[in-house]
């Protein structure tokens, strides 16, 4: 039988443009490489001019780096490291290549959409890069981009003009990236798992990619929605972010009415999830391969994925907590705090299940289980110095200190990169078929493991000294000064460290044309990745699609000669029976659809709480006089497209194709005429002297009109090009159903939008 | 059969006490989030704070719903195979 899957001819179709969800992973995996490379490279030029800030440095324009020069390798050292290391390689490299295999499918739910990710988020990195070679250099507002200096331009200093723009650009496409990812992701593991494969069976690292696709869902539309209206206030003159009487350099700004903390609001809507977007698949992979190499089952493996979900679930409450208790009613306050304190209970579960599975365990020393203990030794020494920081008093002191710097680089940072490390080491076979040296990995462990401490637990003291973050040079102020020698321990510990990373690169490189050949299951594991040949075939099994039997880490089973389980071992008087690879199943299509409205959702919601917000804040805020004639008119058009459309679908089923085309026909009009009168109405009020920057209200309308715009646009194209050309792979029934329900959900979002506009009258 | 069902209502409704008890008791513990923030938005005038947990809820509860309906809809699907 010929695989269903054949790898495509050719070089490019192969390897660069290619659908294959292992060459994508693959393509993401040496992304973050580059992306961490380069992230490293900057925290060591920080390092190096934290020790000594006179020294010429060949590359810097005058020779000294300025604090200019230095804030802006902090920001970008920070949006690299967050978006283009943690966010990509545990979840967009690790999870492309090996989701579907754990879950024993042929291809991702939509490889072309993943393919589209993957070239997306190389385009938002490469912008990325571009923001160091445009005049002024690379941003200097932090990877948190605080207003007002991200949303004043130039002339809040270097880097806040062209660089901030090309910033907030690279991570709108990073975003769209992410977003196109994690419904890709969250409908593969409904829609393509393997017979057999229940959820109680996943193993624990897709439960991660899963938790870790539904948090990046909601909070990438909203950082998405924030970085438009920053966008807008840099260069179209709005006022969301932005107070009014700003002089910057003894320039008054044109400004009125906006507050940054409307932007840290929606920030950190993104911001809280974003720690367990980074840390979550590490966690998966870490229950994982301690697992594997105690030769012992998960201790509490229903425990540890609904610990997985919860941490995921409490994460918003987290962040719902971060303001909302300043002046309200102290018993919701109380109720609140409880919801909120509880996070801690899942990570706890987490960490007591596994030293559970190591206890007792027939611990096998290999490099990918070593830095899977250092991950757990991390996440356990960053957990311990954040319970400080709950501390109102103390944090208020540490805020802005050191101490935050250490903290958060040991529990978000090097923790998660502990996990790539693990995955790295632990799948390397599997990915290219050979073994990386056991030596040199064991080597790059404890030069690391050592040196990331060297390195990150001195910050603690000078924090708790006084050490402020973000200063380019402390060797001016006394009591700073007396904190240098850390530095200078804390900058070699860095370099050396740095240098231990090489002893990687090479394993790795090296590796991939030397190493040694790895046979098809060299860890002796469970899952189903483990069943196939290393590096895979193009279809992951060979024609040979498993069914699913057994949990995913049935180790030292009593009463069973081997030490192993398979997933796909069936039950002694069960018959095994090979699962078909069957073409992307109908209703995945459906699940995509609703994932992404969940996304337009939260997309249009973060507008409407900015919306309610900057209100709050505004003295400038008025009723907008709207247009309101041709708005009814057109949201009765709109309303009327839902009719037309469900009639079309109607006809459809009866078999009448011409009805159906008819009507479909007519719901495009219907679109079209809908997006006729939004025209006329901008037309209306752009005649009255209202534009967009003229008052918050306006500003928003137009944002609001022009968003639910766009997504008629994209489904008036949809309607076209399913008309001109049927996709291949889908029944017109298929077509019909999610075009419909994208249609209907939008006009229903229409509705809401209307009422909203009306009633903030 | 009716004797199980109130057992079983009434191991819910201790439970329920229970959690009700700790939301009662529970320290208020401000700091959870970032001081900066809280500070920020605590020193802000009534207005804004209101504003402010109107928009929060505004977006939580739709991240929330989400979330729970996105579980609902895989738990629905927990023994489908491909």
């Amino acid at each position: 039988m010929s695989s269903p899957l054949e790898s495509p001819k050719g070089f490019l179709r192969r390897f660069v443009f290619s659908t294959d969800h292992k060459v994508v992973g693959l393509q993401y995996l040496f992304l973050a490489l580059a992306a961490v490379t380069i992230g490293i490279v900057l925290s060591l030029l920080m390092r190096f001019h934290l020790v000594w800030p006179a020294a010429h440095l060949p590359f810097v324009g005058s020779g000294i780096m300025t604090p200019e020069q230095y804030l802006a390798l902090v920001t970008m050292h920070g949006t690299i490291m967050v978006f283009f290391v943690l966010t990509v390689a545990p979840q967009s490299a690790f999870g492309n290549y090996f989701l579907p295999i754990q879950i024993g499918a042929p291809e991702m739910a939509f490889p072309r959409l993943n393919m589209l990710s993957f070239w997306l988020t190389l385009l938002a990195f490469l912008c990325m890069l571009a923001a160091f070679a445009v005049p002024g250099g690379a941003p200097i507002s932090g990877w948190t981009a605080y207003p007002p200096l991200s949303g004043l331009g130039e002339v809040t200093g270097p880097g806040e003009g062209m660089g901030q723009t090309i910033w907030i650009v690279s991570i709108f496409i990073f975003c769209v990236a992410s977003l196109l990812g994690s419904l890709n992701f969250i409908s593969t593991t409904m829609d393509r798992r393997a017979p057999g494969l229940t959820l109680m069976r996943m193993p624990l690292r897709v439960w991660g990619w899963f938790v870790t696709s539904i948090l990046s869902l909601l909070a990438f539309s909203v950082l998405l929605a924030g970085g438009i209206l920053l966008l807008l206030d840099r260069s179209a003159g709005t006022s969301f972010f932005l107070p009014a009487g700003l002089v910057v350099n003894g320039e008054m700004q044109g400004h009125s009415g906006g507050s940054p903390l409307l932007w840290q609001h929606l920030f950190w809507f993104f911001g809280h999830p974003e720690v367990y977007i980074a840390i979550l698949p590490g966690m998966g992979v870490v229950s994982h391969v301690l697992a594997n190499f105690s030769r012992k089952p998960v201790f509490g493996y229903r425990a540890m994925a609904l610990a997985l979900c919860a941490i995921g679930f409490l994460g918003f409450l987290v962040w719902g907590h971060h303001m909302f208790v300043s002046g309200m009613n102290p018993y919701s306050g109380l109720t609140f705090s409880l919801l909120t304190i509880s996070i801690g209970v899942p990570s706890a579960i987490k960490t007591f299940n596994w030293l559970g599975t190591l206890w007792g365990g027939n611990i096998q020393f290999h490099t990918p289980m070593l830095f899977a203990i250092g991950f757990v030794s991390f996440f356990i020494t960053g957990g311990l110095s954040g319970i400080f920081l709950a501390q109102p008093a103390v944090d208020t002191m540490l805020h802005a200190t050191y101490y935050v710097v250490g903290h958060f680089h040991i529990v978000m940072g090097v923790a998660a990169i502990f996990g790539i490390f693990a995955a790295t080491y632990y799948w390397f076979p599997k990915m290219f078929g050979r073994s990386m040296n056991e030596t040199l990995g064991k080597l790059h462990f404890w030069f690391t493991f050592v040196g990331v401490y060297c390195i990150f637990m001195p910050m603690h003291f000078v924090g708790v000294a006084g050490g402020i973050r973000r200063y380019a040079d402390s060797t001016g102020a006394k009591y700073l000064a007396a904190l240098q020698p850390l530095h200078e321990f804390m900058t070699i510990a860095a370099f050396i460290t740095a240098a231990a990373q090489l002893i990687f690169f090479w394993n790795f490189f090296r590796s991939l044309r030397n190493g040694v050949r790895a046979p098809a299951n060299p860890w002796n594991a469970t899952t189903l990745e483990w069943i196939t040949a290393s590096p895979p075939p193009p279809d992951n099994f060979g024609s040979q699609f498993p069914s699913v039997y057994r949990g995913p880490y049935e180790y030292s089973v009593p009463g069973e000669t081997a030490d192993f389980l398979p997933q796909n071992l069936a039950p002694a008087g069960v018959v095994r029976t090979s699962a078909s690879a069957a073409g992307i199943p109908q209703r995945a299509y459906l699940t995509g659809t609703i994932m992404l409205l969940a996304g337009v959702l939260m997309f249009f919601m973060a507008l409407a709480s900015a919306d309610i917000v900057r209100r709050g804040f505004s003295s400038d805020w008025r009723p907008l006089d709207l247009p309101l004639r041709v708005l009814s008119l057109s949201t009765a058009i709109l309303l009327a497209s839902s009719f037309t459309l469900a009639r079309s679908r109607s006809r459809l089923l009866a078999n009448d194709d011409a009805g159906f085309r008819h009507w479909w026909g007519v719901t495009a009009i219907l679109g079209i005429f809908f997006l006729a009168g939004l025209a006329i109405g901008w037309r209306q009020l752009a005649a009255t002297g209202i534009g967009l920057a003229t008052s918050s209200g306006s500003s928003f309308f137009y944002v609001f009109t022009a968003a639910h715009g766009t997504h008629v646009l994209a489904g008036i194209a949809a309607m076209v090009a399913v008309a001109l050309r049927a996709p291949r792979h889908l029944t017109r029934a298929t077509v019909a159903a999610v075009v419909s329900t994208y249609w209907h959900a939008i006009n229903a979002l229409w509705v809401l939008l209307f009422l909203f506009l009306v009633l903030e009258r | 059969m009716s004797g199980k069902i109130f057992k079983s209502a009434r191991k819910w409704l201790a439970a329920a006490a229970c959690v009700l008890l700790l939301g009662v008791t529970a320290p208020h513990a401000i700091a959870q989030g970032c001081a900066m923030c809280y500070q920020t938005a605590a020193a802000s005038g009534a207005p804004v704070r209101e504003a402010l947990r109107h928009g929060i809820l505004i977006l939580l509860l739709p991240a929330i719903s989400l979330f729970l309906g996105i579980f609902a809809y895989i738990y629905r699907r927990r023994n489908l195979a491909r």
